[in-house]
């Protein structure tokens, strides 16, 4: 049997038994937040929570555990890489500790989900560009190769890592050829593979490899850094060619950069973008720069 | 049919009423939404964030009401000694089983299409795009909660509520692992390969229904493959219920 109680008895039966104790649960909620204040902190050195930080799972466990949520919880591990990644000033601050760790992460993420596109764009821009793990980049962007089939730039990041950063021009064309055959690539990627073989070093195939790889990048710092880099190679194109139009009018080689100005075959020489100067081998005829591309820069 | 039918809209009514639906619906509800939180966190691909956390978090959900609920529904009725009203009644016991059975799927059905309608709008809204893949891949979720909580009530039928939420559970991820005890099965040799190749044979094989990844992805989805995990889905469904109600029968309440 249930008994009826009429809606305004019960009100103020809780009314009556609130204003009771309404006090002493005030206080007592009081007192949980100022632990909860006090308690926030920790007094353990940095050093040991980094160490614990640094800790990433291995693949095949999380694979067990996540059961149905695989892609669930390669997001939410994927959010740690762009957690890590987006804290300020996090490639000034970054350690190689920090770099394996998002290597890692990024390795693991690709493991759970390997058909999310993201992580792999993340290697091959931050991890080979600011990282400086092009090795580890490939590796990971490999997966990708057999999970998003009809994806080329998966082949297209793989060649130009190793181009541009392993120094492996015949690979490169090798997968250059085979992100030309895929759906929506690029018409200029054939040519780019042939000219691979044929011109390694040239400045002019890494120039047209650049403004690729730009086009694809949505990262903004990446995208800096390619843009600088692109400049600086656009730059000392510009320089070579005028060096050789002045052999062409002179016949011999300039002594000097200023020579080439003062013939008015170049406007201006131009600024090397990462704080050096373009330096010229009067011997040789050729432009670089004094940086060797930023590469020389002290870091911070 | 009539008293299946007068079951089912009790049980509904109880499920609808009862705080831990509420509460886990709630919950659910509050989870669905931190997963727009979520995706700010990540550099794009926003509708993959959201529909992977957005479906992962209606499956899982759809599996704790399932046991929970399941493991609990005949087991109150004897608590609360209403089974004795019941069956004073001229009515089958496997009538109530099913009556039972089925009201508790009203009642995750409601909740799926709840969540499943947020989903929708969390996408839409965020996303900006609408596809029926989703509500595919909610369906698989759904039909894994009605073989859930059919195992729930069944194990209910012989023990106490928590040792079935249990073993609910337990079925749960052993369902979700079949590859993963058929892989280990290989490794092994004698009486314990033959033990894990039985439970990969005997449990339903849930990976099945995991139709996650084709509607984050918009990979198409065979019509086939729906119709035969809908027809795997109540095969067990039946099993299951049919000896529930077996064992229900032979039991003397006292």
């Amino acid at each position: 049997m249930k008994l009826k109680i009429p809606k305004k008895v019960r009100i103020k039966f809780r009314l009556k038994t609130l204003r009771k104790h309404d006090l002493l649960r005030l206080l007592l909620i009081g007192i949980g937040l100022v632990f909860i204040l006090l308690g926030n902190r920790t007094v353990r050195s940095e050093v040991e929570k980094r160490e614990r930080f640094y800790w990433v799972p291995k693949a095949n466990y999380i694979k067990a555990v996540s059961l149905e949520y695989k892609n669930a919880i390669s997001d939410f591990f994927w959010m740690k890489v762009t957690l890590t990644y987006g804290d300020r000033n996090f490639d000034k601050k970054a350690t190689k500790k920090d770099w394996e760790y998002l290597a890692k992460l990024t390795d693991l993420v690709t493991d759970l989900d390997p058909r999310f596109f993201i992580p792999y764009m993340f290697a091959a821009s931050v991890l080979s560009w600011e990282g400086g793990m092009p090795e580890e980049a490939v590796r990971i962007l490999k997966k990708g190769l057999n999970a998003r089939r009809d994806d080329w730039r998966i082949p297209f990041y793989i060649g130009f890592n190793y181009f541009y950063f392993l120094g492996d021009s015949l690979r490169a064309s090798q997968y250059l050829i085979k992100a030309s055959r895929l759906p929506g690539s690029p018409k200029y990627l054939p040519l780019l593979a042939t000219r691979l073989r044929s011109h390694a070093g040239d400045i002019k195939t890494a120039i047209r490899f650049l403004q690729g790889l730009l086009n694809t990048i949505e990262n903004e710092q990446t995208r800096e850094k390619i843009m600088k880099r692109l400049k600086a190679l656009k730059d000392i194109d510009y320089l070579q060619t005028g060096v050789k139009i002045y052999r062409i009018k002179t016949a011999k080689y300039p002594p000097s950069l200023r020579d080439v100005l003062a013939l008015g075959i170049i406007d201006s020489i131009p600024h090397e973008p990462y704080g050096g100067y373009y330096t010229y081998d009067p011997k040789t005829g050729k432009v670089w720069s004094s940086t060797d591309l930023g590469k020389k820069v002290k870091k911070e | 049919m009539k008293a299946v039918l007068a079951i089912f809209s009790g049980t509904f009514k109880e499920g609808a009423r009862s705080r831990l639906f509420w509460g886990i619906l709630i919950f659910a509800i509050v989870m669905l939404l931190s997963s727009l939180v979520l995706s700010e966190f990540t550099f794009a691909e926003r509708y993959k964030i959201v529909a992977d956390f957005g479906l992962s978090f209606i499956a899982f959900f759809g599996i704790v009401v399932a046991i929970f609920v399941g493991a609990e529904l005949i087991h109150r009725e004897l608590d609360k000694r209403t089974i004795y009203v019941i069956i004073s009644k001229p009515i089958e016991r496997s009538v109530f089983v099913w009556g039972r059975y089925l009201g508790l799927i009203g009642v995750i059905l409601i909740n799926f299409l709840m969540m499943g309608v947020l989903l929708y709008l969390m996408i839409y809204f965020y996303a900006g795009s609408i596809n029926a893949l989703v509500m595919i891949a909610i369906y698989g979720s759904l039909l894994e909660a009605a073989m859930i909580t059919a195992f729930a009530i069944f194990y209910s039928s012989f023990t106490s509520p928590f040792v079935a939420a249990f073993s609910a559970f337990g079925t749960y991820i052993i369902c979700e692992s079949i590859d993963i005890i058929r892989a280990s099965a290989a490794k092994q040799s004698g009486i314990i390969r033959w033990i894990l190749n039985l439970t990969a044979t005997v449990f339903p094989d849930m990976t099945r229904f995991n139709l996650k990844t084709p509607a984050v992805y918009l990979d198409s989805i065979p019509v086939q493959d729906i119709l035969f995990i809908t027809l795997y889905a109540i095969g067990y469904i039946l099993i299951l219920i049919v000896l529930t109600s077996f064992i229900f029968d032979k039991r003397e309440f006292k």
